[in-house]
Parts: structure tokens; sequence; C-alpha cells
């Protein structure tokens, strides 16, 4: 471990339930992400992928091992502030419109008011959904949803992106424009960045490639799992 | 297949939804039950306690030239009677009685003649003071006048060329009934009533024949024979009802007697009146009761409708993979019988325990088929609530929604239809008029003729407050929507104290749910507004029957000492000495000409009068009850009279008013000056017509008698009948004990006789379950469907106190707005009750007595419901966001 790693992750294993009807979704992983790095975290469908995602991001607890955050500068049992997550489903407030949707976590953090739809406008503008500001999230399709998702983690100028499945209710023009905004907005933000994803397409445009088996992280070379 | 698979998810998934709704539909149906058995049993109390109060069922007068055994044959075998015994009346010319060395003597007199068996058979007719219950006995006020007691002998001056007749005093007699027992057999209905004669004896029957059988044979003017009946009361339990046979049965007797005889209806007069209370009581029961219900069905309908959002979106689901309106019409009827069902029966499980709590009696004390009958109907409204509140939006969004809308969640607020054209607004000013329409013929609400079978209700005048409670919870929810839309800077500065940072997202969150929120409000406030005008209206009708049965009886014991004895003030001190006694006030009651009116003049001793009894300052005009007995204490010549008696002299404050009072000294009237410093129109038994209040140490000054004519006694907490027994103990037969238990049970009205605070408390009862209701579960519930945003919120960073922020800026806003609309609604609403409903007060009151504690208590679980629901919510959020997302 270096003290820039964004996420270190030692031995950690999720069990869901108990007894005989336990189900192991991630046994023993350990792995580690660096500023810069670009990782696909591919796999079946139940192999693993999202539970290790949110277990990197601070959004799920390890049943054994660890998780820390070394080059967050911010360490358990708080999750980073500056560490965005793109969750799979709809992951938009109801009642709150675009923009505001896209303050929220700058206003969780403690951003004034002002400061904070600033950056969410900027956001938006970068993304290139401005037009969505005023719309309430059941008014938009599965496309712009996702795109509102991706602003809103742009907006909180992150060091580490994790996203789970973004592209997967899009069709191939949206996808290919959620990744470019993806590597475009980590390319700025010198920020790391790892996807879930089942789109082969989408994996091949990232630097490196995790797959997880049956809970297992399978590592494709010895330094794949240490971008 | 598809129903049951339906039903079982639904039980399984959302049995917390189906469970509160059926919660809602209990207590609907457990509120109506338990009114509607309350109002049958109440009636059927009504009828029973009106037989009760009368001695003598029917009197038939047997008419000049009928032979009175064979009506009374007539009488015996008529079914409906139970037994029949003849009375003898002999109007005498005078009695006279010597005792000391004077010589009494009366006016005319009645002399009746009892048989053995009339005691017995109508024992609330006569009450044994002192002697012998046998014999000659002579009424109260009679030997009063004669200053006779047992064994003085008296002599009876009968008319015609008859000579006197002396007979001994065996005992002394109370003759309650006495306005029934002298009435005026045959009278039109309407007729004055005629006054009780003051001196009256009480003969054997067979001593009467030997006595008066002479002078019913020269005058038969004088003597008559009436026969008494107690029927045996084969009624119907609804006073109408019972009226209705009962007068139908005197016509039918009247003409089986063929002109021999008139029949005196006393029991068809009781339930005349018990009639006409019965409707007050039903009125009562839909004033203070349906909006119980109404509010009930209304949450119902509000907690189905929280989870409408994703029950349209689970049908939209059925829809889209081909589920016809028709299947889907019938899952949402199957959850709503069920709902409805199970919300019956616990229901009706529910008011059989309030009625064994409160009454004692599961049915409230009414009979098994008609509380039945009661459960059944209500068990079918708690149905027709769950087919309204679940299935009946389901009906709409199948006809109005699209599969692609009826899957979204929160949607843009649109202004209802009602708001845009001001229906809130338009109701409230109907009701206003229609209250202005109703004030003009004094609030009557009930008109039942006297004597005429057809009674009826001005259910005209309900409609000023039905339509005051209808406007004003459209106008909370007005006001609320354009707080939260219009109004949203405001909320966010309001909010910035407790939200801080997050204080224009939950303006937003709020701001955006305002159509939900609005309603939530509205209901909230049409809540506490049921609660307020009930449990004041109750406080307030408390109040005034404790000054009607004070105005009545004086006190909580009353002596009135007979017109001519002569008692001195210091037997206050003795009375004062009876265990149980608090205090004493002596009151001097005298008569007094004003002009040619002989009015009743009452003499205080403003120093101690309003620390004994109840005056109200709505008994006086021209300043407060304090202040013009202030002035009778500063001004000994002060004099209060009547308003009748301000017009008829034209008098104003200041004027000059000479009295024509009996002077003690001389045995003559003289006159005395007072000076008129204001009005009473009540006053401790004072008459209901005209009557004076004076200063007593001026009266007594000016007549030279000190004499008392009524001491009002206040109780230590001893119950007030067995105080009077040990007051008139020590004074003897002479002195006339009344006490505020009896007295209330004798000329109460059968409205207050029943125990109204019966259907108070079962009302108060359910005003609280559904202040927590409408409070708590209705925001518990709003939050359970807002799960999804505080995960979102939290799994974005938020603390848990940046969600306990979320979470109690809407307990704020919900629980602030509606409790303060509550209140403004529920006091208009509770005045503009005490208005309509004046004819169940009397005397009418001057201010509302408001319950402090219930409303305490009320504001105390409002609050505690809100926060608990609060507090469920946040521990609900702070579970790991990814584990509720997973559960929704």
């Amino acid at each position: 471990m270096t003290p820039t790693d964004l996420v270190v992750a030692t031995d950690l294993t999720r069990v869901y339930g108990s007894g005989p009807g336990a189900v192991v979704a991630v046994r023993s992983v350990s792995c580690r992400v660096s500023p810069g790095a670009r990782i696909a975290l591919t796999g079946a469908s139940g192999s693993g992928k999202t539970t290790l995602l949110h277990l990197l991001a601070g959004l799920d607890e390890p049943t054994t091992g660890e998780v820390s955050w070394p080059g967050l500068r911010e360490d358990p049992p708080q999750r980073p502030r500056r560490l965005g997550v793109v969750f799979q489903g709809p992951s938009l407030v109801p009642p709150l419109d675009v923009v505001e949707n896209v303050a929220l976590p700058l206003l969780i953090a403690g951003v004034p008011d002002a400061v904070a739809t600033g950056r969410a406008v900027e956001a938006l503008t970068e993304v290139g959904i401005t037009e969505l500001a005023t719309k309430l999230p059941e008014e938009l399709s599965g496309g712009q949803a996702q795109r509102v998702a991706v602003a809103r983690v742009l907006a909180m100028e992150p060091r580490l992106i994790l996203a789970d499945e973004p592209t997967g209710q899009l069709d191939a023009a949206h996808r290919d424009q959620v990744v470019d905004i993806l590597l475009a907005v980590a390319e700025r933000l010198a920020a790391g960045l790892v996807v879930c994803t089942h789109d082969e397409r989408v994996a091949q445009r990232l630097a490196q490639r995790w797959r997880m088996r049956d809970g297992l992280l399978v590592r494709p070379t010895p330094e794949a799992s240490t971008c | 297949m598809l129903t049951l698979t339906w039903l079982r998810g639904l039980l399984s998934r959302r049995g917390g939804r189906l469970g509160a709704a059926a919660v809602g539909v209990a207590v609907a149906v457990a509120l109506l039950a338990s009114l509607g058995s309350f109002l049958a049993s109440a009636k059927a109390s009504m009828t029973a306690q009106s037989i009760q109060r009368v001695a003598v069922d029917w009197q038939i007068q047997t008419q000049p030239g009928a032979n009175p055994d064979t009506v009374l044959a007539t009488m015996a075998a008529d079914p409906r009677v139970a037994r029949a015994l003849p009375v003898g009346y002999a109007t005498v010319t005078g009695l006279s009685a010597t005792s000391g060395g004077s010589t009494q003597t009366t006016g005319s007199g009645v002399v009746l003649g009892l048989g053995p068996q009339y005691p017995a058979t109508f024992p609330d007719e006569l009450r044994y003071l002192t002697g012998a219950h046998h014999g000659v006995l002579l009424a109260q006020q009679t030997a009063a006048n004669l200053h006779a007691g047992p064994g003085t002998p008296i002599t009876i001056h009968p008319g015609g060329a008859l000579a006197p007749m002396t007979v001994t005093v065996a005992g002394i007699v109370d003759l309650p009934q006495a306005n029934s027992l002298f009435q005026k057999v045959g009278a039109a209905p309407g007729a004055q009533p005629l006054a009780p004669p003051d001196n009256v004896v009480l003969l054997p029957h067979a001593q009467w024949h030997t006595l008066f059988d002479p002078l019913a044979a020269t005058h038969p003017d004088l003597v008559t024979t009436q026969i008494h009946t107690r029927n045996t009361h084969q009624l119907p339990s609804d006073p109408a009802a019972a009226y209705t046979v009962v007068t139908g049965a005197a016509h039918h007797l009247e003409a089986t007697l063929a002109g021999t005889g008139l029949v005196g209806d006393n029991l068809g007069a009781a339930l005349d009146a018990a009639r006409s209370d019965a409707l007050y009581a039903q009125v009562l029961f839909l004033f203070l009761g349906l909006p119980g219900a109404i509010l009930a069905g209304l949450l119902t309908a509000m907690i189905a409708a929280t989870g409408a959002s994703r029950r349209r979106g689970e049908q939209a689901l059925l829809r889209a993979r081909g589920a016809t309106p028709t299947q889907l019409l019938r899952l949402a009827t199957v959850e709503a019988t069920l709902t409805g069902l199970v919300g019956g029966v616990v229901g009706i499980g529910l008011a059989a325990l309030v009625g064994a709590g409160a009454f004692g009696s599961p049915s409230f004390g009414a009979g098994t088929p008609t509380a039945l009958g009661y459960s059944l109907g209500a068990v079918t409204a708690g149905l027709v609530i769950a087919l309204i509140s679940v299935a009946g939006p389901v009906a709409r969004d199948l006809r109005a929604t699209t599969v692609v809308a009826a899957r979204a969640a929160v949607g843009r607020p649109a202004a209802p239809g009602w708001l845009r054209y001001g229906l809130d607004l338009w109701l409230i000013a109907i009701s206003l008029v229609v209250f202005w329409l109703t004030s003009r013929n004094g609030y009557t609400l009930v008109f039942a003729p006297e004597g005429v079978p057809t009674i009826s209700v001005s259910y005209w005048a309900l409609a000023a407050p039905a339509l005051l409670w209808i406007g004003a919870g459209l106008l909370a929810w007005r006001l609320t929507y354009l707080l939260l839309g219009p109004g949203r800077p405001l909320i966010t500065r309001a909010m910035r104290p407790v939200a801080h940072g997050l204080a224009s997202t939950v303006a937003a969150t709020l701001s955006r749910q305002r159509t939900q929120l609005a309603r939530t409000v509205a209901i909230i406030a049409l809540t506490a507004a049921f609660a307020i005008s009930v449990a004041t209206f109750d406080a307030t009708y408390r109040h005034q029957a404790l000054a009607d049965a004070v105005l009545t009886n004086g006190a909580a014991v009353t002596v009135t000492e007979p017109v001519t004895a002569n008692v001195p003030p210091a037997t206050a001190a003795q009375i004062a000495t009876v265990a149980g006694v608090s205090s004493v006030e002596p009151l001097q009651h005298r008569f007094a000409y004003v002009g040619a009116n002989l009015q009743d003049l009452y003499g205080i001793q403003p120093a101690t009068i309003l620390n004994t009894t109840l005056l109200q300052n709505s008994y006086f005009t021209g300043g407060t009850a304090a202040q013009l007995i202030h002035r009778l204490a500063a001004q000994p010549d002060a004099i209060l009279v009547s308003q009748e008696t301000v017009t008829d002299y034209q008098l104003h404050p200041g004027d000059l008013i000479r009295l024509r009072l009996i002077d003690t000294r001389s045995g003559h009237t003289t006159t005395v000056p007072f000076h008129y410093v204001g009005i009473v129109a009540e006053f401790p038994t004072a008459p209901k017509d005209s009557f004076l209040v004076a200063n007593a140490s001026y009266i007594a000054t000016q007549t030279g008698s000190t004499a008392i004519g009524t001491f009002l006694i206040t109780t230590n907490g001893t119950p007030p009948p067995v105080v009077a027994a040990r007051v008139q103990a020590l004074l003897g037969p002479s002195a006339h004990v009344t006490n505020i238990t009896t007295t209330r049970n004798i000329v109460g009205s059968s409205l207050t006789a029943v125990d109204l605070s019966g259907l108070t408390t079962v009302e108060l009862g359910f005003a609280l379950a559904l202040a927590a209701a409408a409070t708590g579960l209705l925001l518990a519930l709003g939050f359970t469907e807002r799960r999804r945003t505080f995960a979102l919120a939290r799994a974005l960073g938020a603390h848990t106190r940046q969600l306990g922020a979320l979470v109690w800026g809407e307990v704020l806003i919900v629980g602030v707005t509606g409790a303060a609309l509550g209140t403004l609604i529920g006091w208009a609403l509770t005045e503009m009750l005490v208005k309509v409903l004046t004819g169940v007060f009397d005397p009418p009151p001057q201010y509302l007595t408001v319950p402090w504690t219930y409303l305490g208590a009320l504001a105390a679980l409002a609050a505690l419901c809100l926060s608990l629901a609060a507090l469920r919510t946040i521990t609900v959020a702070r579970r790991p966001a990814l584990h509720v997302l997973r559960d929704l």
C-alpha cells in the first residue's frame, strides 16, 4: 500500500444471511486502486461485482476484512466525501429536480446553497444536459437519468469514481456518450475510475480489467489488481 | 389464481399498508357502532325515565251525570291499564285551625278522598313528612298556613249550605306532583296550566264520601271523581313512538268512554317533552358524532392514498403484462373487502370494549337486536369506506391513467379544481349566510308543538356548521398549499435553524409534495377541530347544566321556609353546624308591589352571596355579576329589576322606584324607595318571570323584619341528599329542604337527565384516537413511502443529523400548521355549534368553557405521535442505504 492509493481492500469477505442459506457474495478479495487507474470490473451476473464496488465505496460493510482510503485522506468508519458513485438503478431523489439532485451531495457536504447550485449547473453543462435542469426525475428517460447521475458525481469533483453498470439501460449511442463523459471527467480530475460492466465494448475502453467469479477476484496479470 | 397470488403477496409484503387502512376502517366502524348503540340506549333511557317520573299515568275525570263506578269498571277492563283507583276532589271555601290561642283561616282549598291502596299504587304522588301515613293528612304548605301538625283539629268549610266539619290531622305530607294532580283535565293544548291550590287536605275515601256526598247532591260543580291509573307501559323504546302509542290509546279510551270521562294524559305529556329531547339527542349525535365517522373515513382514504403511487406502479406492471382492467378492479375490490371486513370486525370489538369500559355494557345499554342492527350498519359503512378508499382510486386510475403515467411517483403538484374555483371560500360564505338566517328564528332546531303528534327538526340549521367544517378544512388545504408553493422561500428561512445547509432541499421536497402534505394538514386540522369543538362543547354543556341546576335549586342544598314563618338570620349559624355543611347563605324572600304587579323580592347579603352561589355575568345587564352585586353593597337602596319591568315602566339607571312591602311592625304595606341600577334575568330560586333583587339589610330596616325565606347551603363534598336529610331533621317538617341531585332529576329535561357525558366520553376518546392516527400514522406512512429518498440521501453521504433535519422539518411544518389551523377552525366551529344548539343550553352560556386539561392531553398525544413517527423514520433511515434500497 502506498500513501497515494485511493482505496485499499484487504481480505474482504461479504456474506449475506446466515446458516445453510448464507450467500458468500465476495470472498477474500484484496485489491487497491491508484490515482489515474481505469479499471473495468467484469463478471457474470451474481459474481459479486456490485457487492465489491459497494464495499470499495463504503456503502456496505465487509463481514470480514478491511477497506481504507489513504489517498482520500479519510479513514473508516467515515466514508470519504471525494468519492463518487454512479448507481446501477434509478438513483435520483424523486421530489427534487435535476439541479437540486446534482447539488444535493454538495449541500450534504456543507457547501453553501449558491455555490452548490453553481457547481451543479456547471456539471450539467459539462455533461451536456443543461436543458434538463428543471425536470423532475420521473420526467427523464433512462439515459438522461444516468447522465444526471454522472453529473452529480462530477459536481463533487471526486478523486475516485465508482460506476455500477452506468450504461446498462442505454442504447449504443448513449452508452458511448456516458463512457466518454466518465473518462473525460476522470481525466480532468485525475481521478481513479472503476466501472462495473457486462458490456465488453465498455470494458475495452478501460485500461485494466478485473474479473469476478463466484465472489473471487480473478487477476489476469499480477499487476492488474494494483493499477 | 391471480387473485389468490395477489392477495398472498399483499399480506406478506404490504401487510403494514393493509393493516393501517383496516385501522382507519375499524375506528370509523367503532365510532358509528358506539354512537348508534348509545343513541338507541339514550332514547330508551329517556322513555324509561319519562315513564318513571310520572306518578299517575292517566287521570280520567268523570263528567257530570256519569257514574264513576261505570267509568272505573271501563278503566279496569282496559288491557293497557294495570291498576285503576278512584279519587274524590271537593272544592271547599276554606280551612281553619286554632293553635296557641289564635285562629288561622285560609282561603279556598281542595279536599281529596283517597282509597287505602292509593299510596302503594302511586307512591310518587305523596311524600310523608311527619305523623301517621293514614287518616287525615295535610299538605305541608297548608300545615304551615294553619300552624297545624299531627293531632291538630282543623275545620273544613265546605261550600253550599253544609255546616263546617272538624277533623284531626294525623300526618303531614308533601305533594311533589301537585301540578299534574290538580291539573284541569281536558284543557286545550297550549292552555296556561293552573296553579295547584295552596290548601289541600287528604281524607280516607270513606270519610270523604261521608262528608261530601251531600255536597255532591246539591253542588255537583264542587265535587267530582277522578279515576287514576297506572298503565302496563308496554311501549316502544323511542320516546316519539311511545308518545304516539300513548296519546292514541288515550284518545281511544276517551272514545270508549263516550263522553262520560275526559283523560288527563300525564304519561303522554311526559313523553311529549321527552320526544323533543330525543330529537335534540339525535341532533347532538349528528353534530358531534358524524364528523368523527366522516373523519375516520377520510383518514382511511388518506392511509390508502399514501400507498397510491406504489399501488399504481404495481398495477401498471400488471397491465403491462396483460392484466385486464376488470382483473385489476377485482384485485382492488378483494383488497378493499378484506380491509373492510378486518376493520369491521376489529371495529365492532373495539366498540364493545368501549361500551363495556364506559357504560358497563358492550351494547351501551341498548337491546341486543338494536345493538346488532347498529353493528351491522356500521360494518356496512366500513365496507363502503374501504371500497371508496381502496378500490375507488384504482377505478379512477384505470379510466384516466396510462401505464407510463401510473408509474410516476411524484409528479408536479397541480392545484385541484375546487381550489381554483374557490370552493372553500364559497362554502364558508354560504355557511355564514345560513347561520345568519337560522339566527333569525332564535336557532330553533326542534319543533314539537304541544299535543301534536308530528315533531320535526330543522336540519337546515345543521348546514351552517357542516358547511363551515368542510369549507374550513378545504381552506386549511388551500393555505398549506400556498404556504408550501409560493411560500417556499418562507419555508426555507423557517427551516434554516433545523435543517441548516439542507433547508432549501427540505423546502423543495415539501413544495413538490405539497398536494399530499396539504391533504395531511387539512385532515390534522379537521381532526384537531373535531376534538376541540367536541371537548369545548361538552365542557360548556356541563358548566351550563350545573348553572341550570343551581338556578333551579339555588345551591347544593336549599331550605325554603314557609312565607308565614318568621325565621331569623341566626338560623344560618345553626344550619352551619350540621355535618357536611360548608357555608350557609341567608336569602330574604318577600313580595313587593311594583305598581299593580306583585313580584318576588330577594334580599341578599352582597358581601357573601358571590362566594356561595354561581352567578354568571349573563344573568345580568348593566354590569357584570360582581359589579352589580358590589353596587348593591355600596348603595343600600339599589335594586335590580327585570327587563320587563324596565320596559313597562320606562326605567333608566338611577331612577327612583317606589315599592310597596309589608311592614311587619304595622302589618300593613309601606312604600319603600329604591333606585334602579341594573337588570337581572336569572337568579337562584327565582321564578322565570319578573322579580327583584335588593340589599337584605336595607329591606330589613325598611320593613322591620329580618326574616329569612331561603337558606342556600354549600356542602363540603358530602352528597347533597345526605346533607339535606340532616338539615331537614334539624329544622323539622315545616322547612322545605331540597337538594340539587334530586332537583335535577325532577325538573331537568330528559336530555340532561340522560348521562350525556357518556356520549362525549366516547367521542373524546375517539377524538384522541383520530388525532393519533391523523398525526402519527399519516406521517409515518408518508415517510415510509419516501424511504427511497432517505436511503438515497444516506447513500450520497448524509449523516443521521441531516436525515433528521429532513424528517423533523416535515414534522414541524405539518404539525405546527395543522395544529394552528385546527385550533382556529375548532374555535370558530364551537362558537357556531353553541349558538346553533342554543336550545340544548339552559341558561345560554355567556362564554365557552375551555377544557384545558383535555386539550393539553390532546396536544401532548399529537406531539408524541408526530415524534414517534419521526424517530421511527430516522431509525429506519439509519440502516445501511443499500439494504433499504434493496428492500424497496
